[in-house]
């Protein structure tokens, strides 16, 4: 355990993992939609600062540019225009609460088993790939170019597909 | 003069290093206050000379005391918290917008190797962390509890998301000419011209954009004082007050900085050291930031929209294109 902390990098690793969580759990234990969507943004930025002490700062940008700069912004912008002050707790009954608590404890039982289990029997190694923003346009443009462009073509059809769906209800009423 | 900076980021990263970044960070916050109080002086001399009227001129000589005074006023203020605010984000809103405007000085390319951190993707640092600003804008003004704050936070929110766009597809511009996104990786490619010429119509969209990002008039309409009072920071008062106005001007010198970089050739230039250079292309960029204050009248909400999605993103657009086939051509001719 000494030698896990005598590496500033691993504290930090520990510092941001407990804030992250923090923020996590904020989102799903707290009342007022307003704070749940801002503990969501700090989870974000955590996440994103996990990416960093990776040594994956593209995904750390893009991770805040998407979910904090551009998500989570539209997230309270709709609060705002919906009755931003929704106060009530959000009302949950005990019995679902009793199920997700199960799953979830399951799913993270899973998880570590799943995690220590496997220890030593993948090796650990840099994945040596080019991480530049140069290797990442080419990747995506050039030998992803098909998928990404279906990708695009999908969150279009979604784009106009939600415009279809508020303009018939605005026709009717 | 400055530190080494970068030698610091190569270093092993031990206690005694990351001591020094602390330090470091902590002279570049003092540097800052010191800017806000000189442009907050600035400012009202400035805005007094451009409405024919001497400015403050009576505490200290030529009033030069005087944002002393305004600080000391907003410090001693009593910090009023509404009956009806939701106390704990009304607090940290505040915090929120203004901790972003500070992060993009890491990447401020002062001159070579002096820089706080040399990310790849500098540029993309940069617009991705304003963009945190909008959330702090947004839940100070709903936890404030009033009406007018809540309205001034919403139209900061609109008006930040729509001017985003232009802003970044005008940076992009750049991006591809200098072939980096590293900051200063684009200054060095400025060495033998800089890109406000053969990037013209992406300066003139982002200028307009930067200048809606910071909310200032004639793009204040957030504040907007003769429609919604003063919008999102109606409520505050005394040292958050302090904060918003703090994150306000930090950020007109962080768009100076990034300005400088992006277009006008970051710190070269003849005699001078290069972060004088950088340094004084930002105090000019934050001169015409206060000159269009005083001489623009404020938007109106309903073009301000309009202005963004259907003139300044197809010029910015238009731009990115006309750059990529003429860096297309030349890379064909050669």
């Amino acid at each position: 355990m000494i030698d896990f902390f005598s590496q500033p990098t691993n504290l930090w690793f520990v510092v941001i993992a407990f804030l992250t969580l923090i923020a996590s759990l904020g989102v799903v234990a707290g009342e007022k939609v307003m704070h749940l969507a801002l503990n969501l943004g700090g989870s974000f930025a955590g996440v994103a600062a996990l990416f960093v002490l990776l040594q994956s700062p593209f995904l750390a940008i893009a991770q805040v540019l998407i979910y904090v700069g551009a998500i989570l912004v539209m997230i309270l912008f709709g609060l705002m225009l919906t009755g931003a002050h929704a106060t009530e707790p959000t009302g949950v009954e005990t019995g679902k609460k009793v199920t997700v608590a199960t799953a979830v404890i399951v799913l993270t039982a899973l998880t570590i088993w799943g995690v220590y289990g496997s220890a030593g029997r993948w090796p650990v190694v840099p994945s040596g790939l080019d991480t530049s923003l140069t290797a990442l346009g080419q990747a995506l443009y050039g030998h992803w170019g098909v998928a990404f462009e279906a990708a695009s073509t999908l969150l279009l059809a979604a784009l106009v597909g939600a415009i279809v769906v508020s303009r018939r209800e605005d026709d009717e009423a | 003069m400055l530190l080494n900076l970068t030698g610091l980021l190569t270093a092993p990263f031990t206690w005694l290093n990351l001591l020094w970044m602390f330090v470091e960070v902590l002279v570049m916050l003092v540097i800052i206050l010191i800017y806000v109080m000189a442009a907050l002086y600035g400012e009202r001399k400035i805005l007094g000379h451009i409405q024919l009227r001497p400015g403050p001129n009576r505490t200290g000589p030529g009033g030069v005391l005087q944002p002393v005074a305004d600080v000391i006023k907003l410090l001693f203020k009593e910090d009023v918290i509404p009956a009806e605010a939701d106390v704990a984000v009304f607090k940290i809103a505040p915090v929120i917008a203004f901790v972003p405007s500070f992060m993009t000085f890491a990447v401020a390319p002062w001159a070579p190797n002096v820089l706080f951190t040399d990310l790849n993707v500098g540029v993309l640092y940069f617009t991705a962390v304003t963009g945190i600003t909008t959330i702090g804008i947004v839940s100070g003004g709903w936890s404030s509890g009033s009406k007018y704050p809540l309205l001034g936070g919403m139209r900061g929110a609109a008006q930040l998301i729509s001017y985003e766009l232009p802003l970044v597809m005008s940076i992009l511009g750049v991006v591809l000419m200098a072939g980096t996104a590293n900051m200063a990786g684009i200054v060095e490619a400025q060495q033998k011209w800089w890109f406000f010429f053969p990037q013209i119509l992406g300066f003139v969209a982002f200028f307009i954009s930067v200048s809606a990002e910071m909310n200032r008039t004639p793009f204040d309409l957030p504040e907007g004082e003769s429609e919604i009072v003063a919008g999102y920071h109606t409520e505050y008062s005394g040292f958050r007050m302090a904060l918003w106005m703090l994150g306000e001007y930090t950020y007109i010198f962080a768009d100076g900085l990034l300005c400088a970089t992006l277009f006008f050739g970051g710190w070269h230039g003849p005699w001078l050291p290069g972060w004088l250079w950088l340094l004084i292309k930002a105090m000019i960029f934050v001169f015409l930031a206060i000159w269009t204050r005083g001489t623009l009248p404020r938007m109106r909400s309903d073009t301000l929209m309009v202005f963004a999605w259907k003139f300044l993103l197809p010029l910015a657009m238009a731009n990115l294109i006309i750059t990529a086939l003429v860096k297309a051509a030349i890379a064909g001719w050669f």
